[in-house]
């Protein structure tokens, strides 16, 4: 995110070329590539836990910079002007006025971005990572019961989405944000 | 030496030239109006002096120090120079108190405990004693213009510029800042007013504001044509758009020109035309 705003080209380059191809990627697709393309050009063996933490690190980091950037950019120009007009410098200006109201901004969208990432570490089973989907995989060959076990895993799943956005809703009435 | 001393500055953005060979002297204790049509400068002149806005030539000091050189220390100026912008501009996530105190503590390394002291000294000098623990947007437009003139006091600067404070505000909303204002200016805190959009309606209601704000200046707010106030006494000068405009250059003027007006010294001045000011102020 900051490589996006800094005024220097090639940084910049190197930024939106880095969010434009985990933007324009399917998560799956990574995946494959870090588990199977790593070892095929540079010969070492990647594991399923190291290939899914790379994967969604990165994926991750293409769309929160981008979201945190949009709420950064979203403050109105009066904010930095009425903190710039009572002497506050650059820093203390972000610290202190754009930053806290940024960061309210950016609650909804980054618990909406959460709740997709969880659903999408079901896609981690394909290269053999025993996360919650694996795990039912697993658990439906040894009991040959479907519905209980997906049932049971999708409950999971809801269990971690609702109470991230229980907690983003709590957050968003604490917080005030200019409008 | 004046406190202020603006000198042939030129503004522009981009192409468009915004002011024109500028030059005004403000005294210490003076009370200012710039007058003028939308886009004449107006605002652009205030944003200028607290720094705000980049000038492309002249000089503008304030308290004898440059503004616009790249060396100047705008955080020590700011100190000195407290602005309240026609949209408030209060910051949402903060209580009123904390809007006020923020900037004493920061950046003037104010322990926490005197600056809600001295919060709650402004805040009851602009009568909202009660709201310290609000936030902003449990007020009404005129009590958050009222904050916002308090955040701007509790650095007690020298100078104050008010952009338009009251032109986004309700009609029965504007009395009570005039009235915060009128107090202030009784304190004798230079203040720089960015004054009504001179239409003949709107110009009535600036004089009505000003004679409001200001009781004791001569100014009869019922309904006087402009020419019939001018000029009313010694030193008293008003001057219309009719009276001053020269013809065929009425529009390269009026986009360049603003009106001072000047009460502090029982000086007037409305113009639209900074070289008829000029000329006034060369023939003192």
């Amino acid at each position: 995110m900051l490589l996006r705003v800094v005024p220097f080209k090639p940084a910049q380059v190197l930024a939106i070329s880095y969010i434009n191809f985990f933007q324009g990627t399917p998560v799956l697709g990574q995946l494959l590539i870090i588990f199977f393309g790593i070892p095929l050009f540079t010969g070492t063996e990647v594991s399923a836990w190291t290939a899914a933490i790379v994967a969604f690190s990165l994926f991750s980091g293409a769309y929160l910079g981008e979201i945190w950037r949009g709420s950064i950019e979203a403050i109105p120009k009066t904010q930095w002007e009425a903190s710039a007009s009572i002497g506050l410098s650059t820093i203390e200006q972000l610290r202190y006025v754009i930053i806290p109201q940024a960061f309210r901004m950016s609650v909804p969208p980054t618990v909406g971005f959460w709740v997709h990432l969880v659903k999408d570490t079901s896609l981690a089973s394909i290269i053999g990572f025993i996360e919650l989907t694996r795990a039912a995989q697993i658990m439906n060959a040894a009991t040959f019961r479907p519905m209980t076990v997906y049932l049971t895993i999708a409950f999971v799943y809801f269990l971690i989405c609702f109470a991230l956005t229980r907690l983003s809703a709590r957050l968003e009435k604490r917080l005030r944000v200019a409008n | 030496m004046s406190l202020i001393e603006i000198e042939n500055v030129y503004k522009s953005y981009g192409q468009l030239e915004v002011l024109r060979d500028v030059s005004l002297n403000v005294e210490t204790g003076e009370i200012i109006a710039i007058i003028g049509r939308s886009g004449s400068g107006k605002s652009t002149l205030l944003r200028c002096i607290n720094g705000l806005e980049p000038i492309q030539s002249g000089t503008i000091r304030f308290d004898g120090e440059q503004v616009n050189a790249l060396d100047t220390n705008l955080r020590q100026l700011r100190q000195k120079v407290g602005i309240v912008f026609q949209s408030f501009n209060l910051f949402p996530h903060m209580t009123v108190e904390r809007n006020i105190t923020v900037a004493l503590t920061v950046v003037k390394k104010v322990p926490l405990v005197q600056a809600n002291e001295i919060a709650r000294n402004v805040i009851t000098q602009v009568g909202l004693a009660d709201k310290l623990n609000a936030y902003p947007d449990m007020l009404s437009g005129g009590q958050q213009q009222r904050v916002a003139i308090a955040r701007s006091l509790a650095m007690s600067p020298k100078l104050m510029l008010f952009d338009e404070i009251t032109s986004a505000l309700d009609p029965e909303l504007i009395g009570e800042v005039l009235r915060v204002l009128a107090n202030l200016a009784k304190d004798g805190m230079t203040m720089a007013k960015n004054g009504v959009r001179v239409s003949a309606l709107s110009f009535e209601r600036l004089l009505d504001e000003l004679s409001e704000t200001l009781p004791g200046y001569l100014l009869d707010p019922k309904g006087q044509s402009l020419q019939a106030i001018a000029p009313v006494e010694d030193g008293v000068f008003v001057l219309s758009d009719q009276l001053v405009m020269p013809k065929n250059s009425r529009k390269g003027l009026v986009r360049k020109g603003f009106l001072p007006v000047s009460l502090g010294k029982t000086m007037l001045f409305a113009s639209q035309c900074i070289s008829v000011i000029q000329g006034l102020r060369g023939s003192e």
